[in-house]
């Protein structure tokens, strides 16, 4: 305290007017210091310390990414279903569930959140997207042939703004859904062939590479990439579904996409 | 030492429901982030994965506060001696550990002794083995223990379902983990 004292006494003495300053007034300021400076130390630690979750924190994060986790959530422990379906059978499941002739009313709405969940966040796809406000005439296939090449598309979508006003579809996509790693790159052409044909213009068309992981084609450049994680998450937050064999069925996805 | 153990709120909601324990394991195994994501979801996506791998730490904690009160406290004047930390490769990550059990390996004489710990939407566990000289585990397997300790199954003993569950509650009180850490590293001193 006396080294303080005195270096304090010190740097006031070079002020114009001397100050001479009390033991107890070094003491007090001291004392002051040293409190800031434990309030500085706790502020540092505790920015360093790891944060505690609140369960709002958690519902917040992962409501906000997968939709709201409950009983009507496809979300499950994959291992207690205890098989796998194939990929035929969730592309078929899919079309059934989204097929008005099925399931009415309620699979529009199921095939709207699923056309905007594959669409959603490229600008080349806004008008696809907009045209789903009015569209009407919704056609929907699983495992379509096209007769000249003997090759299926997975998934075929297409509508029109009024129902059969044309016998081409003005809005539409075709999906090529893989959860393998191998995608068969030859028939990506022949799909985008089949499209110029059933569709009335490409700029109102989707070509979707549907898979697990994979990224940009640069061979096929017209393919849009997406990825089942990115389909389900935002699929599952635009359902309001309370169908039991709907979820059941989704859970499948889900497992799929877990393994 | 306290038997009574806080549950993290990031695990109160991990054991809440299957589909919010399911979340949180989709994004601990997502290697990388799925392309197609709008910047909002990314966003979304990356604190997802924080409190994911958070959740993770935090069970690991648990594990290790468990592991400590039950099998730590019933050691701590045992003669054997523990293996020396560079023996369990990565079993001891937080990955490791939240994939199985946590766990501490000891060796007296020829045996190997490996006691463990962990939880699921069920209950918490304890488990153990004694691995002689050949890969036999007769003193485990033989080893008359009280019925809250299952029979021997793939040369381990566990203790039952149910004698702690950990769904919906904010804290548990582990005490009867401890008395049956207790009964068998008291039957160990007699055999090995």
């Amino acid at each position: 305290m006396d080294a303080i004292l005195n270096d304090t006494n010190l740097l006031a003495n070079h002020a114009k007017r001397p100050f001479l300053f009390s033991k107890e007034a070094v003491q007090h300021s001291a004392f002051l210091l040293l409190e800031e400076h434990k309030k500085a130390v706790l502020r540092i630690c505790e920015a360093f310390k790891p944060k505690k979750l609140t369960k709002d924190d958690l519902k917040i994060c992962f409501y906000g990414f997968f939709g709201e986790l409950c009983s009507r959530h496809g979300l499950y422990p994959g291992h207690r279903l205890g098989f796998d379906a194939t990929e035929p059978q969730i592309t078929k499941g899919i079309v059934k569930f989204l097929d008005s002739a099925n399931h009415g009313d309620i699979a529009e709405t199921r095939l709207k959140g699923f056309l905007l969940a594959l669409l959603e966040g490229r600008s080349q796809n806004e008008r696809l997207i907009s045209s789903l406000k009015n569209a009407r005439a919704f056609s929907i296939q699983a495992e379509k042939l096209i007769p000249s090449t003997n090759r299926r598309i997975d998934i075929f979508i297409g509508w029109n703004p009024n129902p059969l006003n044309s016998k081409k579809f003005e809005y539409g996509l075709i999906i090529e859904a893989k959860f393998g790693h191998k995608v068969m790159s030859g028939s990506l052409p022949d799909y985008k062939q089949h499209a110029r044909g059933i569709f009335e213009s490409p700029d109102n068309t989707a070509l979707i590479l549907l898979t697990l992981n994979r990224t940009l084609s640069i061979r096929n450049k017209s393919w849009q990439p997406v990825q089942w994680l990115t389909l389900m998450s935002r699929w599952e937050r635009n359902l309001n579904d309370d169908d039991t064999d709907f979820t059941q069925f989704r859970r499948f996805i889900w497992k799929k996409i877990g393994n | 030492m306290s038997n009574t153990l806080n549950i993290p709120e990031s695990l109160q909601f991990y054991f809440e429901n299957e589909q919010q324990a399911s979340a949180i394991q989709q994004v601990i195994e997502s290697k990388s982030i799925s392309i197609g994501l709008t910047w909002k979801e990314v966003e979304q996506y990356n604190i997802a994965k924080v409190s994911a791998l958070t959740t993770q730490l935090d069970y690991w904690l648990l594990m290790k506060e468990l592991w400590d009160v039950t099998w730590g406290k019933a050691l701590a004047s045992s003669v054997y001696k523990e293996v020396d930390s560079e023996d369990y490769e990565k079993t001891y990550s937080a990955e490791s550990v939240w994939d199985d059990c946590f766990y501490k390996t000891y060796t007296f004489k020829e045996n190997v002794i490996c006691f463990k710990c962990y939880a699921d939407d069920e209950g918490v566990y304890l488990g153990f083995f004694v691995e002689s000289p050949n890969e036999q585990y007769d003193i485990s397997n033989n080893m008359g223990l009280s019925d809250q300790w299952e029979k021997p199954e793939d040369d381990e003993r566990s203790t039952q379902k149910g004698i702690i569950d950990i769904k919906g509650k904010t804290e548990i009180d582990v005490e009867p983990l401890t008395n049956l850490a207790n009964e068998v590293v008291t039957k160990l001193n007699e055999q090995v």
